[in-house]
C-alpha cells in the first residue's frame, strides 16, 4: 500500500470515529430527557405491561402511579444496587370489595400487596443484548405473581425486548417449560397458600411457558417522546378476579375481556425524573400513568450546594496577631470555627501542632467538616504551625482523631488535589480526656435546644380504608445537662386528622404490643408526648462504648435499659448488647403507663454489625428476646450511598408459628434514610427516615429507643472517615 | 418544572423531617415560587465600580456581577468572583465557563448586529459534548427607549433568529445597542439548550 493510501486510510478512520463521536453527542440532544428507562403499568422498568432489561443505576429511588381498570397500583421501586430492582407497591383491585363485611370494611375495594424484584444478569455489550430475571407478585397473595427472563438490546433509537414468561405471564403457552428439563417440578405451578407473606419457592420458574416482546422507539426531536408497542404474555383470564364472583366471593363484577395481544402507548418525559404514561391495552382498554424517579445516591445528586465555606476575614491581620500570643490562636479558632458551624470544645498547642477537639452537627462527611476545620485553622494559625490534629467527639465521647501537615493541606487545595493532601494523614481513635488540653470555652450549662416542625403520621393499607393519618405541629427539645448526658423530648399536637373511621381493632394471640396502634393513634391525636428520654454516654474502655437510658422511650413503651458497643476503630465490624425493663404507655401517649394491660416486660438483643467498606453494605443481626417475649433474630441489610441515601430491608424469624404471628407469616419490611440536604442548596447532617411493614404485628417488635450506639459511633471508626476523602476540600 | 419539583420536595421534607429549620427553608420557598428580584444597577453602584461590568440573571435565579477582566481581537472576558466566565464578542456570547452547561463558539469572527446579516456559525456545546452549526439571521426590529444607570437612553432593537442544524433547537436572541455609543448596552441570549437565557446589562467605564 502506498504512503499515500494509508495516510487516507488512517485519515478515513480516524474521521469515522471522530463522527461517531459527534453523532453520539448529538444524539442526547435530539433524544434529550431519555438518561432513565420508563416504568411498566406494573410499577417496575418495562414496557406497557411486560417487564424489560434495562435498570435505573445504583442508589436510585423512583415512585410510578398507574390506573388500568380495574387496578390503580402505586410502587415504589428502589435500586440498591446496578443489578437488583425491587419494588413494593400496592394494588386497588376495584372489581372487588375488601369484605362482604360493610362494617369491618365499609366499602373499601380489594387491596394487594406485594413485592417485586428483577435481577440484571448480563449487561448489554455492542452486539450483545442485556439479560434480567425477575418475578412480580412475591410473598404475596398471588394474584399477579409471575416470573420471567428477558433480553433487551438497543439499536440506535430502537430498545428491542423479548422474554419468557411462567405464571401469568405465560398467555400463549408457547412451549412446555425448558426448566423441565433439569427437574419435573418447573412442569406444574403450585399455588400459594395460607396467611400470605411467604414467598413461594416451589412455584418460581414453574408451569407452561409463554413469550413475550416489545420495543420502545425514541423518537428525535420531540422532548424525548418515546412509542411502546408489545405483543402481551400475560394471561388475563388468571390476573386479578377476572370472572367476578366465581373468582372470588367478594368481586362484583368481571374484568374486561382480552381483545387484542398487541399493546400500544407513549411515555412524555417531562425531564429526566418525570414521566407520564398513556397507553392502550388488551384491544380494549386505556391506562394512564406516571413515575418520578432521581438517583438519590450521587453526591450533590438533586440541588447543587451553595454553602460554601465562610472566611475568616482579613485573615493575614488575624495571623499577624495570633503569631503574638498562643491563647490567641485559640479565640480566633473558636470564633471562626463557629462560623462555619463547627465547635471548638478544647485546644491546646505543643511545639509547633495545634491540637484541638471539636463537635459538629452539620456535615454528614466528617471528612467535609474536618477540611473545613483545617482551612480555619491554616487561615488564622501562625507561621510556626506546621501541623493540626483535630479531633472530633459526639455524645460527649472521643471518636476519632486527623493529624495532617499544614503545607501538605495547604499546597494541594486550591487544585483540590484531596488524595495528595491526604497521602500522609493520620486518622486514629481518639479517647477524650479534657484535663489534657489548656483551652476551652466555658459551657452554659444546662443548654436547651428546640425546634417546632409540622409532622405526619400514617396509617396505610388496613380494612377501615387506605389511608389515615394525621398533621401534627410538633415541638422536639434537647437539653444538655453534661456533654454525655441529656434529656430528648418530642412532643405535639394534631391541627388535623381522619381517624373517626379507623376502628380495626388487634385480633393478635400475643400481647398487643404493636397491634394497639389504632388505639394509639387515636386516643393521641389530640396532644402526646411521644418521646422523653434520658441518656448517658461513656466510653469506658478504647473501643468500648456504652449507654444508659431511662423515660418514655418510644411511642407505646417506657422504661430504663441501657446499650454497650465494642466497635474496634480500624475494623469494620462490632458487636453490642442491650438490656430494657419495659413497660407499656398509655394509649393516649401522656406519663401514665397504660393500667388495662400493665403489660411489662424484659427485652434484649445481643447486636453484630459487619460493614462491607468497598460497597458499604452493612449486615446487621439482633438475637434475643423481642417486646412480645417471642426470641430469634432479626436480619437487616442495608447500604449507604455516598450522598448518605441508605435504603434497607429486614426479616425476623422468631420462635412463633405463622398462625401466631397471623397475617403476613413473618415481619419484614423496607426502609430508605434519605438526607434532608439532598434537597437543599445547603449542607445538613438530618436523615428523612420512610419506613414500612406490610403488616402491623406483634411478632418480632424491637424496641424503638432513641440514640442508638451503633449510629451515636459511627464517626470512630477508620474507615467513616477515609470513605469520604474526597470531600475535603468542599 | 424545576422549580415545581423542588417546592414539592421542600413541603414533602418539610412534613416529615425536624431536621431543616424555617429560617433556611422559607428563603429557599421563596426562590422556588417567586424567584430572586433582578436587583437593578444605580448610578451610584456604576461610579463605585472600578471596572467595566456585566450584570447577568439567569433565569429567574439572583442577578451576578461579572467583572471586565481583559479585551483581546474584541474578545471581552467577564469574571465572577467564583470565576466563572463569559466572553462576549460585539455583544454575543462567545464562550462561557464554570456554569456547568457551557458552550464554546469555534466560528464568530463575522458575527456583527447589523440588520438582515445571515450567517452560520460552529459551536461546541458541552455536558453533553457536541459540536453544532447554526444558522443566524439578524432583524433590526425598531427603536427603543429603556432605562440604563437611571435615565432612560435611545436603543436600536435587534432579534437574532437562531436555528440549529442537527437538532430541532431554535431560539431568539435579543439585543439593544446604545444609538450613541454603537455598544450593546443590553441583551438577552440563549446559550445552551439545557440552560435558561441569560439576560445580560452592559456597564462600560
Amino acid at each position: 500500500m502506498k504512503i499515500t493510501q494509508k495516510i487516507f486510510l488512517s485519515f478515513f478512520v480516524l474521521q469515522s470515529f471522530i463522527s461517531i463521536e459527534l453523532q453520539s453527542s448529538i444524539y442526547d440532544y435530539r433524544f434529550p430527557n431519555s438518561t432513565y428507562p420508563s416504568y411498566s403499568n406494573y410499577g417496575t422498568i418495562g414496557i406497557i405491561q411486560m417487564p424489560n432489561a434495562r435498570m435505573m443505576p445504583e442508589g436510585s429511588l423512583g415512585f410510578s402511579w398507574s390506573d388500568m381498570d380495574p387496578y390503580k397500583r402505586g410502587s415504589i421501586v428502589a435500586y440498591p444496587f446496578s443489578w437488583f430492582e425491587a419494588s413494593y407497591q400496592y394494588t386497588d383491585i376495584g372489581n372487588a370489595l375488601y369484605s362482604n363485611i360493610e362494617a369491618f370494611s365499609g366499602k373499601q375495594t380489594y387491596k394487594d400487596k406485594s413485592f417485586d424484584a428483577k435481577f440484571l444478569l448480563f449487561k448489554e455489550t455492542k452486539y450483545l443484548p442485556a439479560v434480567a430475571a425477575g418475578a412480580r407478585d412475591l410473598a404475596g397473595t398471588g394474584v399477579f405473581s409471575s416470573e420471567f427472563i428477558v433480553a433487551s438490546k438497543r439499536v440506535n433509537n430502537f430498545d428491542f425486548s423479548f422474554g419468557l414468561g411462567w405464571g401469568i405471564l405465560n398467555n400463549n403457552h408457547t412451549f412446555s417449560n425448558p426448566f423441565s428439563v433439569l427437574s419435573n417440578r418447573f412442569e406444574s405451578r403450585s399455588v400459594n397458600e395460607g396467611l400470605g407473606g411467604n414467598i413461594n419457592t416451589d412455584a418460581f420458574f414453574a408451569g407452561d411457558t409463554g413469550v413475550f416482546g416489545g420495543v420502545e422507539i425514541y423518537l428525535p426531536n420531540l422532548k424525548g417522546l418515546r412509542i411502546k408497542l408489545e405483543y402481551d404474555g400475560i394471561d388475563y383470564t388468571k390476573e386479578g378476579f377476572p370472572f367476578g364472583e366465581d373468582s372470588f366471593k367478594y368481586a362484583f363484577r368481571s374484568v374486561r375481556s382480552q381483545e387484542s395481544k398487541f399493546n400500544y402507548g407513549f411515555v412524555y418525559p417531562v425531564n429526566d425524573s418525570f414521566h407520564l404514561k398513556f397507553n392502550y391495552v388488551k384491544g380494549n382498554t386505556f391506562s394512564f400513568g406516571f413515575s418520578i424517579q432521581a438517583n438519590l445516591g450521587k453526591k450533590n445528586s438533586v440541588i447543587p450546594k451553595e454553602d460554601p465555606y465562610v472566611k475568616t476575614p482579613k485573615a493575614d491581620v488575624v495571623r499577624s496577631v495570633t503569631a503574638k500570643k498562643e491563647s490567641l490562636v485559640y479565640l480566633s479558632s473558636l470564633r471562626s470555627l463557629r462560623s462555619n458551624n463547627l465547635f471548638i470544645q478544647n485546644a491546646k498547642i505543643e511545639d509547633s501542632q495545634l491540637d484541638i477537639v471539636f463537635t459538629q452537627s452539620k456535615h454528614s462527611s466528617f471528612a467535609r467538616a474536618a477540611g473545613r476545620a483545617f482551612t480555619v485553622l491554616d487561615e488564622v494559625s501562625p507561621d510556626y504551625i506546621d501541623t493540626f490534629k483535630i479531633s472530633n467527639i459526639n455524645g460527649g465521647v472521643g471518636m476519632h482523631t486527623i493529624e495532617i501537615k499544614r503545607d501538605a493541606f495547604k499546597r494541594n487545595q486550591e487544585s483540590k488535589l484531596h488524595k495528595l493532601a491526604t497521602k500522609n494523614i493520620k486518622v486514629e481513635r481518639f479517647k477524650y480526656k479534657p484535663q489534657d488540653y489548656t483551652y476551652a470555652p466555658k459551657p452554659t450549662l444546662p443548654a436547651f435546644f428546640y425546634k417546632v416542625v409540622p409532622t405526619v403520621r400514617s396509617q396505610i393499607g388496613g380494612p377501615d380504608g387506605f389511608y389515615f393519618g394525621d398533621l401534627r405541629l410538633s415541638l422536639h427539645t434537647e437539653t444538655l445537662f453534661k456533654k454525655n448526658l441529656s434529656l430528648i423530648t418530642s412532643a405535639s399536637v394534631g391541627i388535623v386528622d381522619n381517624y373517626d373511621n379507623l376502628k380495626l381493632a388487634s385480633d393478635s394471640s400475643l400481647p398487643h404490643v404493636r397491634t394497639d396502634i389504632v388505639k394509639y393513634l387515636k386516643s393521641s391525636k389530640d396532644y402526646s408526648v411521644r418521646r422523653m428520654q434520658l441518656n448517658y454516654f461513656s466510653n469506658p474502655y478504647k473501643d468500648i462504648y456504652a449507654k444508659l437510658s431511662g423515660g418514655l422511650l418510644e411511642e407505646m413503651f417506657g422504661g430504663v435499659g441501657g446499650e454497650i458497643l465494642y466497635r474496634p476503630f480500624n475494623r469494620t465490624w462490632g458487636i453490642g448488647a442491650e438490656l430494657w425493663r419495659v413497660r407499656q404507655r398509655g394509649y393516649n401517649q401522656m406519663f401514665d403507663f397504660e393500667p388495662d394491660t400493665a403489660y411489662q416486660t424484659t427485652t434484649g438483643h445481643i447486636n453484630i454489625y459487619v460493614k462491607e467498606p468497598r460497597s458499604q453494605v452493612l449486615l446487621t443481626l439482633r438475637g434475643g428476646k423481642f417486646l412480645a417475649q417471642d426470641s430469634g433474630i432479626n436480619f437487616d441489610f442495608s447500604r449507604r450511598f455516598k450522598s448518605g441515601l441508605r435504603v434497607g430491608a429486614f426479616f425476623s424469624l422468631t420462635d412463633i408459628s405463622e398462625a401466631e404471628f397471623g397475617e403476613g407469616s413473618f415481619d419484614k419490611g423496607f426502609y430508605f434514610y434519605i438526607p434532608v440536604d439532598i434537597f437543599f442548596n445547603f449542607y445538613n447532617k438530618g436523615n428523612a427516615a420512610f419506613g414500612l411493614r406490610p403488616i402491623t404485628r406483634d411478632g418480632a417488635a424491637i424496641l424503638v429507643h432513641s440514640h442508638h450506639l451503633w449510629g451515636i459511633t459511627e464517626q470512630a471508626q477508620g474507615h467513616t472517615i477515609l470513605r469520604d476523602l474526597d470531600d475535603i476540600y468542599d | 418544572m424545576i422549580y415545581t419539583i423542588r417546592l414539592f420536595l421542600i413541603l414533602l421534607l418539610l412534613s416529615c423531617c425536624s431536621y431543616v429549620s424555617y429560617s433556611q427553608v422559607v428563603p429557599m420557598i421563596k426562590v422556588a415560587t417567586i424567584g430572586v428580584p433582578n436587583e437593578s444597577i444605580t448610578l451610584k453602584d456604576f461610579q463605585n465600580a472600578e471596572y467595566s461590568f456585566l450584570k447577568v440573571r439567569i433565569g429567574r435565579s439572583a442577578n451576578a456581577n461579572l467583572t471586565l477582566a481583559t479585551v483581546k481581537n474584541n474578545i471581552l472576558e467577564w469574571v465572577s468572583a467564583t470565576n466563572e466566565k463569559i466572553y462576549t464578542y460585539n455583544g454575543k456570547i462567545i464562550k462561557v465557563s464554570g456554569i456547568g452547561k457551557n458552550i464554546s463558539f469555534i466560528t464568530y469572527s463575522k458575527f456583527a448586529i447589523e440588520p438582515q446579516t445571515i450567517d452560520s456559525f460552529d459551536v461546541q456545546l458541552y455536558n453533553p459534548g457536541a459540536v453544532i452549526q447554526q444558522v443566524s439571521d439578524m432583524r433590526f426590529v425598531d427603536y427603543r427607549e429603556i432605562y440604563h444607570l437611571d435615565e432612560k437612553i435611545n436603543t436600536q432593537y435587534f432579534k437574532e433568529y437562531v436555528i440549529t442544524k442537527e437538532f430541532r433547537w431554535k431560539y431568539v436572541n435579543h439585543y439593544w445597542v446604545d444609538d450613541s455609543t454603537n455598544r450593546v448596552i443590553k441583551s438577552k441570549q440563549s446559550i445552551h439548550p439545557d440552560f435558561p437565557s441569560l439576560e445580560i446589562e452592559y456597564f462600560y467605564k
